[in-house]
C-alpha cells in the first residue's frame, strides 16, 4: 500500500500549491517502467522526510492539464513545488541517494 | 542487527538452490530485472534473507543477464551457514564500494570535505553492523554529504552512491541495491574513461548524430512500408543495421563503439567477479545462529517469533 497519494486536479490546489509545507510531484505513467522502479525510493523518502516535505503523485494521462501546465515532456518527472512555485525539477529513474542529495536542502532544519 | 536467520533449515535452502538453477518463478520473481519493481518479501520472510541482501544479490548478478550469475548465486546460497544473520553480510559487502582494495571508491575522492562525509558514512555502516543506529544519525551524515556535494568537480555519481549507503538497512533495504547498481556504474565509468579506443569529441558528436538519424530513417522506412501496422522491433534492428552498413565511415565508428563497449563490459565482469568471490568468502566466515541446547534449529516461522 503507497503511502504517496494520487492527486486530481481539483485537490492539486489544496495539495499541492497552498501546502505549507514543500511537496514533491511525482509525474508518473502506469505505463512506465522506470516509474514503477523509482517507486520503492520514492516511498522510502517520503517516510524519511515525513513531516518536513509532502509527496504526492500526479498520473499524467488523467490529470493531462496539471502535466500541461508545468510542461512535463516525459515521464518520470519530479518537480519540488515550494509555496506554490516549482523551485526544482529532475527526470528519471531516481535512487535514495538521488534522492537524499536533493530533498535535504528542502527539508526541516531541525533535523 | 536483525532478527533474519538464513533458510531456517537445510531442506529449505536445497529447495531455493533448486529454482534458481532451473531458472523458476522464485529466480524470475527474485534475480531478474523484475525484482526492481515486485515485491521480494518472502525471500525474507520464507527463506530468512535479509531483505537488504535480498535486493543486493540481483544487482550484483546484474538481474540475470549475463551467464556467470546463475553459479555465483548458488555458490553463495551453499555458503551461508544455517541460521546465519545475512544483514551483517549484506552491510559488509555494501561497505567494499568505499573499502575494497581494487575498486573501492575511496581512492577516487582527494581529502577533502566529501571524503570526510563520506567516511562519516561508512563509520555509521560498520557501526550498524554491530547494533542498530539511530535513524538521526544517518540523516545526519547524509545531510552532511549533500551540503558539500559539488565541492569536488567530478563526484556527483559517487556522492549519491554514498548518499544510497547512508540508510538504515532495517528499515530501507532497498538502498542496498542502489549501492550495487551505482557503483557498477562508477565501474563502468571508470572503464569507459580509460579505455584504449575513446571517440574523440569530434568522433562522439558524429556518432551520436549519426546514430540518431539512422533511427529515424529506419522507422520512416517501416512506417511507409508497413502502413498503420504494428513495426516488430526485430524488423526495426534489421532496418538500422542495413542503415548502417550502407555507409561505410559510419559503420567504422559503430564497429570502434561495439568493441569499447565489449572491453567496458569485460572489466565489468572482472569487478562483478571480485566482488561477488569476496562476498561468498565472507559468507562462509559467517557464524550460524547458536542452536538452543537440546533442540535442532527450528523452522524460520517460528524463529521469526522471537
Amino acid at each position: 500500500m503507497s503511502i504517496i497519494k494520487d492527486v486530481t486536479t481539483d485537490a492539486f490546489e489544496t495539495e499541492v500549491l497552498k501546502s505549507q509545507i514543500p511537496v514533491l510531484v511525482d509525474f508518473h505513467a502506469v505505463w512506465c517502467g522506470p516509474c514503477k522502479a523509482s517507486a520503492p525510493a520514492l516511498e522510502d523518502a517520503a517516510r524519511e522526510f515525513e513531516g518536513e516535505i509532502a509527496f504526492v503523485k500526479v498520473d499524467v494521462d488523467q490529470e493531462p492539464a496539471i502535466a500541461k501546465t508545468y510542461e512535463v515532456q516525459g515521464v518520470p518527472t519530479f518537480i519540488i513545488m515550494k509555496d506554490g512555485q516549482p523551485v526544482e525539477r529532475f527526470q528519471g529513474l531516481v535512487s535514495r541517494g538521488r534522492l537524499a542529495s536533493v530533498l535535504e536542502p528542502f527539508a526541516g532544519a531541525d533535523q | 542487527m536483525t532478527a533474519d536467520r538464513a533458510f531456517g533449515d537445510n531442506a529449505k535452502r536445497q529447495a531455493l538452490i533448486a529454482d534458481v538453477r532451473a531458472k523458476g518463478p522464485i529466480y524470475t520473481a527474485w534475480l531478474t530485472r523484475a525484482s526492481i519493481e515486485g515485491d521480494i518479501s518472502s525471500i525474507s520472510d520464507d527463506y530468512g534473507l535479509h531483505p537488504a541482501l535480498a535486493r543486493l544479490l540481483p544487482a550484483l548478478g546484474a538481474f540475470g543477464e549475463f551467464d556467470d550469475a546463475l553459479p555465483f548465486w548458488e555458490a553463495l546460497l551453499e555458503a551461508i551457514p544455517t541460521g546465519a544473520d545475512t544483514g551483517r553480510l549484506a552491510r559488509e559487502t555494501l561497505l567494499l564500494a568505499w573499502t575494497h582494495p581494487t575498486y573501492g571508491q575511496s581512492k577516487a575522492v582527494a581529502q577533502s570535505e566529501v571524503s570526510e562525509a563520506c567516511e562519516e558514512i561508512v563509520a555509521l555502516v560498520r557501526r550498524s553492523i554491530e547494533a542498530p543506529v539511530d535513524k538521526r544519525a544517518w540523516r545526519a551524515a547524509r545531510a552532511k554529504l549533500a551540503s558539500v556535494r559539488g565541492k569536488e568537480e567530478g563526484s556527483e555519481k559517487l556522492v549519491d552512491m554514498m548518499l544510497s549507503l547512508a540508510w538504515d538497512l532495517d528499515q530501507a533495504p532497498g538502498a542496498a541495491q542502489d549501492v550495487i547498481v551505482a557503483w557498477t556504474s562508477l565501474i563502468d565509468g571508470e572503464a569507459d574513461a580509460s579505455d584504449e579506443d575513446r571517440f574523440s569529441e569530434e568522433e562522439e558528436q558524429a556518432f551520436r548524430a549519426t546514430m540518431d538519424r539512422i533511427n529515424e530513417e529506419a522507422m520512416q522506412g517501416l512506417m511507409d512500408g508497413q502502413g498503420d501496422g504494428d513495426i516488430r522491433y526485430d524488423d526495426f534492428l534489421a532496418e538500422v543495421d542495413r542503415h548502417w552498413a550502407a555507409d561505410p565511415v559510419a559503420y567504422a565508428l559503430k564497429t570502434r563503439s561495439l568493441a569499447r563497449r565489449a572491453r567496458c563490459n569485460a572489466r565489468v565482469a572482472q569487478w562483478r567477479t571480485s566482488v561477488q568471490a569476496d562476498l561468498v568468502g565472507r559468507a562462509k566466515a559467517l557464524p550460524s545462529e547458536p542452536k538452543r541446547s537440546g533442540a535442532e534449529a527450528e523452522p524460520l516461522s517460528e524463529q521469526m517469533h522471537i
